[in-house]
């Protein structure tokens, strides 16, 4: 029993908190430095790492789960450890909560000199003292040396009355009660500074849990469709279909935005909802999300292109429109002409020509020509058309433009712990406004027989500094000697 | 094409006057005479006032806030340093310190001199968003405000290695340190990893994708939220207070940094 109480203890104290702070920093440190220097595929080619690292060294990579760090089991540990003690100190901080910001009372004893907390003290005979020129020495010497000075309980109450008055124009709530003593008050500032710490450590749980939902029962999916093509959800008898695909473009050439136009269609194939997605603006049906990921150009194929050509030096150009498979003869001649070969991103290689990308970069046509010349092909490029070449025909060749096949590449995904991650999003970002946008300070102090005591009872957002101490004590020197000094003149 | 070249202009004549500041700032440093202090501020300020034309001068150029590569990442990040070091100067007395934020500002655009400058009026498509501005600029504003923290405990472990160092001018060197942690902790909080997460989400499908940046960023957060657990538990005051935020500093300069040579969704540069 005793043992448990220990351990529960132990889990909530701030030390604990802490140091589980300080290993998830640190673990979080070092799977970012494992994630870089491992490799990711190491169970896909497991022989050639094997091979490479030796097997003792290989397994316990393997074991630790250094290739994929912030999925092995001991981040994880880690991470369940963090959370648990996070949520002990919620349910714990409850009661510091509530006496800190909401049960907020006058004391009802105040004792100098207890404790560690900065205090300060003006008495009224030094304020006596401060009041009086020297040039008074009669009336000097009789307060500094002579008589104590006599303060009865209405100036006390006119004392604290200027006190009170002095904190709650900075922004201080005063609460007191009247004793034999003098008069016992509290002062509060930044109330809301607990329950927005509470907010925030509140609000990084629910995060950390909605994260690991979005973990362990999230999905996603990259799919890639033409226009046209249908794709079926997992785990739905839905299926989308895409309508439209464009990519908007600059005139320098630069990609301003892609856009898919889609439907989602029931299981009879009839379209329940239209959705046009783009990069930053996704789609949404039920608890499927689709985003605009990537696209890509067939590399294989493309939808159209037209073909300019000369015969002879003199002759007339002629435009075609060609598709690929299509045998087309050329009007004024006995030829045809027939595409061959595409690449949207020409190279060549030692090994003769590839396609470096499915990328619009360089597209180029292998077309070839048959006719009274034979059969002769060769490659036209949209770009560079200086290096068109068809050798031994009398005609000049060129491509004007080539319609590409485009492939959407759209994600598909489905995630249960998003309105938790949101949820907890927003109420970090309202606990962090409260948390950090007021300073919490609690003053307990007496205004009695002797004078004003005042000490920090509790602070939390900043310290109190000894500049902001003395600027106080400075001020209420200024306030409170005007009772001094009406008092020495009635006694005189 | 004027204006495309006008800003790199005036980023080089900023820097050549932040590097003079710098060492008029070492004389003032040696001597202690207010003189040469004067004066390496008077240049300081001269060569902030370059920078934020430099600034000016491309967004106006590209059309949009200068922060799309690191390129301009980097300058704006030096630029908010700067500004922050002339704004703290009216508060404090602080005028030594410039000895140890000046070169910062100057490490930070030596880094940018080596990164490519050419910049694109078309932002492609994923930097699209209204979270471009929120995330990265808050982002830069954090960072900026740990780095003012980092510079002042330089400060602080310099004057608290003199016997005779007036322990008032201490404490607010340590005010400032903790002031500035508690400004960049929360713009960091909801710019760098609340907006950048919601901004993931909207673009990538995904909150979190562990990448090297992010994981960057959360070491970052982990660390500076240790450092004010610390404090409101009444520890990690002073010389310790200083020395950590000098590490969070090089943890800060690996993470921005990071996505250099390491890859990943944040490479788009």
């Amino acid at each position: 029993m005793k043992m448990k109480k220990g351990i529960w203890k132990g889990l909530i104290t701030g030390r604990t908190a802490v140091m589980l702070i300080a290993v998830l920093t640190l673990a979080s440190a070092l799977g970012w430095v494992f994630s870089e220097i491992i490799p990711k595929d190491i169970n896909f080619h497991e022989d050639i790492y094997r091979a490479k690292w030796g097997n003792f060294t290989f397994n316990l990579v393997n074991y630790l789960g250094l290739h994929d760090p912030f999925h092995s089991f001991w981040y994880r540990g880690v991470l369940a450890f963090f959370t648990l003690s996070l949520l002990l100190c919620i349910i714990t901080g409850w009661k510091v909560l509530i006496v800190h910001s909401f049960s907020f009372s006058p004391p009802s004893f105040l004792r100098k000199g207890a404790g560690k907390a900065p205090a300060m003290e003006i008495s009224w005979s030094k304020l006596a003292r401060s009041g009086i020129e020297k040039k008074d020495i009669l009336g000097y010497y009789e307060k500094a040396f002579g008589r104590e000075i006599e303060i009865d309980t209405t100036q006390i109450s006119e004392g604290y009355s200027k006190v009170a008055a002095y904190l709650k124009g900075k922004r201080y709530r005063v609460k007191s009660r009247e004793t034999d003593e003098g008069v016992l008050f509290s002062a509060l500032r930044g109330r809301w500074h607990y329950p927005g710490n509470m907010l925030f450590h509140i609000a990084i749980l629910v995060i950390t849990i909605g994260g690991m939902i979005g973990s362990f029962q999230g999905k996603k999916e990259i799919m890639y469709a033409r226009k046209g093509d249908v794709l079926t959800l997992y785990d739905s008898p839905l299926s989308i279909r895409v309508d439209r695909f464009n990519i908007i473009q600059t005139r320098e050439g630069e990609i301003r935005s892609y856009i898919t136009e889609l439907s989602f269609l029931n299981s009879s194939g009839d379209s329940i909802q239209s959705e046009k997605v783009e990069v930053n603006n996704p789609g949404r049906y039920g608890r499927y999300d689709i985003y605009q990921s990537t696209y890509y150009v067939d590399e294989e194929e493309f939808a159209w292109a037209r073909i300019t050509y000369r015969v002879g030096e003199n002759g007339r150009a002629e435009s075609i429109v060609i598709k690929p498979g299509q045998k087309i003869a050329l009007p004024s001649t006995d030829w045809t002409i027939e595409v061959k070969g595409y690449s949207p991103d020409f190279r060549k290689g030692k090994k003769g020509y590839y396609t470096g990308s499915n990328r619009m970069f360089n597209p180029a046509l292998r077309i070839e020509i048959a006719g009274s010349y034979g059969h002769k092909s060769g490659w036209l490029f949209l770009k560079y058309p200086s290096f068109n070449f068809i050798s031994d025909l009398p005609a000049k060749f060129s491509v004007d433009y080539i319609e590409p096949v485009y492939y959407t590449g759209l994600q598909i995904s489905s995630n249960p712990g998003t309105r938790l991650v949101i949820l907890g999003i927003t109420m970090a970002a309202v606990g962090l406004l409260f948390l950090f946008c007021s300073s919490y300070r609690l003053l307990k102090g007496k205004v009695g027989k002797e004078g004003l005591f005042i000490i920090i009872a509790r602070e939390s957002g900043g310290k109190i500094s000894k500049r902001e101490i003395s600027g106080m004590k400075k001020d209420l020197n200024i306030i409170l000697r005007d009772i001094v000094v009406a008092n020495a003149g009635k006694e005189r | 094409m004027i204006d495309g070249v006008l800003d790199i202009s005036l980023f080089w004549m900023a820097f050549w006057v932040y590097l003079i500041s710098f060492l008029v700032f070492v004389v003032f440093f040696a001597v202690r005479s207010r003189l040469p202090g004067r004066i390496a501020v008077i240049l300081f300020f001269a060569a902030l006032v370059l920078h934020t034309i430099g600034i000016i001068a491309r967004w106006r150029f590209f059309g949009h806030i200068p922060l799309a590569t690191m390129f301009e990442y980097s300058l704006v990040l030096s630029w908010i340093i700067a500004l922050s070091f002339v704004l703290l100067l009216f508060r404090f007395d602080f005028m030594i310190s410039g000895v140890v934020i000046s070169p910062v500002v100057i490490i930070i655009m030596v880094i940018a001199s080596f990164l490519p400058k050419e910049g694109s009026k078309q932002l492609m498509p994923a930097l699209q968003s209204y979270w471009f501005y929120i995330h990265i600029t808050l982002a830069a504003l954090a960072e900026g405000a740990f780095l003012v923290a980092a510079g002042a405990s330089v400060y602080y472990l310099f004057r608290s290695t003199k016997t005779n160092s007036d322990s008032g001018d201490r404490e607010s060197v340590e005010g400032l340190i903790i002031k500035s942690i508690r400004i960049g902790y929360p713009l960091f909080t909801i710019g760098a990893l609340f907006a950048g997460s919601l901004w993931a989400w909207k673009a990538w499908g995904s909150f979190w994708s562990w990448d090297p940046k992010e994981t960057g960023a959360l070491v970052v957060w982990l660390f500076y939220t240790l450092i004010l657990h610390q404090q409101s538990r009444g520890r990690w005051e002073g010389r310790t207070l200083a020395i950590v935020s000098i590490v969070g500093f090089l943890i800060i300069l690996v993470s921005f940094l990071g996505n250099l040579f390491l890859g990943g969704l944040h490479a788009y540069v």
